[in-house]
């Protein structure tokens, strides 16, 4: 039996009286591009956040290859989030050679290939550029690593419309199909169509897991539709 | 990993903190080639004395700004966004901590060396009479300059070790509060420097060579063996144990909580 790449199991995570997280369960296998969905504070940047053992859970467990968070699990998990989380004082050459030494699965030669393809010039500071061109940079060094799961935060919300399919094609053509990316947005419309599979999450809980297809022939509607049905105001 | 970390923090500490050391210098040898090497020490010029006044200045400034820049680089990234990086490579808790420790480690204490090379550049000119002065400290602490020196140097060198992991334990409890974690940190930084006063007077005054009980001693005037200097070194030793053993606890604490429950915000 294949180890699934992630499991979450009665997995909870409180702030003070407020349970942003509760008694989540949930497998995803290995090979498919999954969207993670939801209203702001349903608890999608507070599950990516746990995977990536950036906060301790209430109580439940999390796992990335059957492995709690930890050293190992982080060599196979590439993690864009959801703000300029990189030094900006840095040139983009230098944070290729972080990644580089940081990560034994960086590509370094792909990361200059994809700068190379949206005209980025590697000796610029990260603070001279565009917040656009930033989470591009930012998207670059995280899809030219060889990883098991990619989590990927908003990452086309700064973006303009031209840049996006660029970025899903980066998406698509840099995970391998032993890889699963795990896709968190509020742009719906934009990413259904590269999307397997789909988790709604509502108030801390899953509410919806179910493949792209499930939805258009049981429900005959598209994943934004239903979205927008399910949480309407 | 240990020494990939080693080399980021000490890249990232290097771009300010060599500026600042190297203006320092830069000011303490021009202050002894138009200022000092010529002055008048025994009828001293307001220039000088102004100099002087200002020179020390910016010695306490050079040293209370490498300590804020080590503590506020540890914050920054481990605790602020560029955690979302530090704490996604594949490196433990132990290893981000001792890499930290140690690169503030280094520099801190360069920065007592260079706060020593810069006043002696500064001070230490033919014209002020350093022999008499060593003398007559001899002749009344029972031992010389140069060994109070050595002594105070190596007090410095493991307070520095207390003092990185003071505001280390400080950051990283502040990051327990739910909000405010930044004001929580000065807090608890406020708190922990109270209880350390509390505990090196505790470690200078007990025991049967306690500081009060040789104070006792001389005021009773029952052993005349025992002179100031003595005393001295004896209180040295006692807080540079005082300060080893806070810096161990402090570590142990950082450590537990970086490892056990890191929640960022």
């Amino acid at each position: 039996m294949v180890t699934p790449v992630l499991e979450c199991q009665g997995l909870s995570k409180q702030y003070g009286n407020f349970y942003a997280l509760t008694n989540l369960n949930l497998t995803l296998d290995r090979g498919q591009i999954v969207g993670l969905l939801g209203p702001n504070g349903s608890g999608k940047t507070t599950l990516i956040k746990l995977i990536n053992g950036l906060l301790v859970p209430t109580s439940g467990l999390v796992s990335v290859n059957n492995l709690k968070p930890g050293i190992e699990t982080k060599k196979v998990v590439s993690y864009l989030p959801d703000q300029d989380y990189l030094n900006e004082w840095m040139k983009i050459h230098d944070l290729i050679a972080y990644f580089a030494d940081f990560y034994d699965n960086f590509s370094a030669e792909k990361a200059y290939d994809m700068l190379r393809d949206l005209n980025i010039d590697p000796a610029h500071q990260l603070r001279t550029l565009s917040k656009g061109t930033k989470e591009k940079v930012q998207l670059i060094l995280v899809m030219s690593r060889d990883a098991d799961l990619y989590i990927l935060d908003e990452p086309i919300g700064g973006v303009d419309p031209a840049s996006r399919d660029y970025i899903l094609r980066t998406i698509i053509n840099n995970y391998s199909e032993e890889a699963t990316v795990l896709l968190s947005t509020h742009l719906i419309a934009d990413i259904e169509n590269i999307l397997d599979r789909v988790m709604f999450l509502r108030g801390g809980q899953l509410v919806l897991n179910a493949t792209v297809d499930e939805i258009r022939m049981e429900q005959g509607k598209s994943v934004d539709s239903l979205f927008r049905e399910v949480f309407r105001c | 990993m240990l020494g990939k970390l080693l080399k980021q923090d000490a890249k990232a500490l290097y771009r300010y903190l060599v500026p600042l050391h190297a203006a320092v210098v830069v000011l303490a040898v021009f202050g002894r080639l138009f200022i000092t090497q010529s002055a008048d020490w025994s009828d001293p010029s307001p220039l000088l004395i102004i100099y002087i006044i200002g020179f020390t200045l910016i010695l306490v400034t050079m040293m209370t700004g490498t300590s804020l820049i080590i503590a506020v680089y540890f914050y920054r990234n481990l605790f602020s966004k560029h955690g979302y990086l530090s704490w996604t490579i594949p490196a433990s808790a132990g290893q981000h901590l001792a890499s930290k420790t140690i690169a503030g480690y280094i520099w801190l204490v360069l920065d007592y060396m260079i706060a020593m090379a810069a006043a002696a550049l500064f001070l230490a000119v033919p014209s002020i009479p350093w022999s008499e002065i060593s003398d007559s400290y001899s002749e009344e602490m029972g031992f010389s300059l140069f060994t109070f020196l050595l002594i105070l140097s190596g007090i410095a060198v493991v307070s520095c070790f207390c003092g990185i992991m003071s505001y280390y334990v400080a950051i990283a409890a502040g990051q327990l509060f739910s909000n405010h974690r930044v004001l929580g940190a000065v807090i608890v930084y406020c708190v922990l420097t109270f209880l350390v006063q509390i505990f090196v007077s505790i470690a200078l005054f007990i025991g049967p060579n306690g500081f009060g009980f040789v104070i006792t001693d001389t005021l009773n005037a029952s052993d005349q063996n025992i002179t100031w200097g003595v005393q001295y070194i004896q209180m040295m030793w006692r807080i540079g144990f005082a300060s080893l053993i806070e810096g161990i606890i402090f570590y142990v604490i950082t450590y537990y909580i970086m490892n056990k429950r890191l929640n960022l915000s």
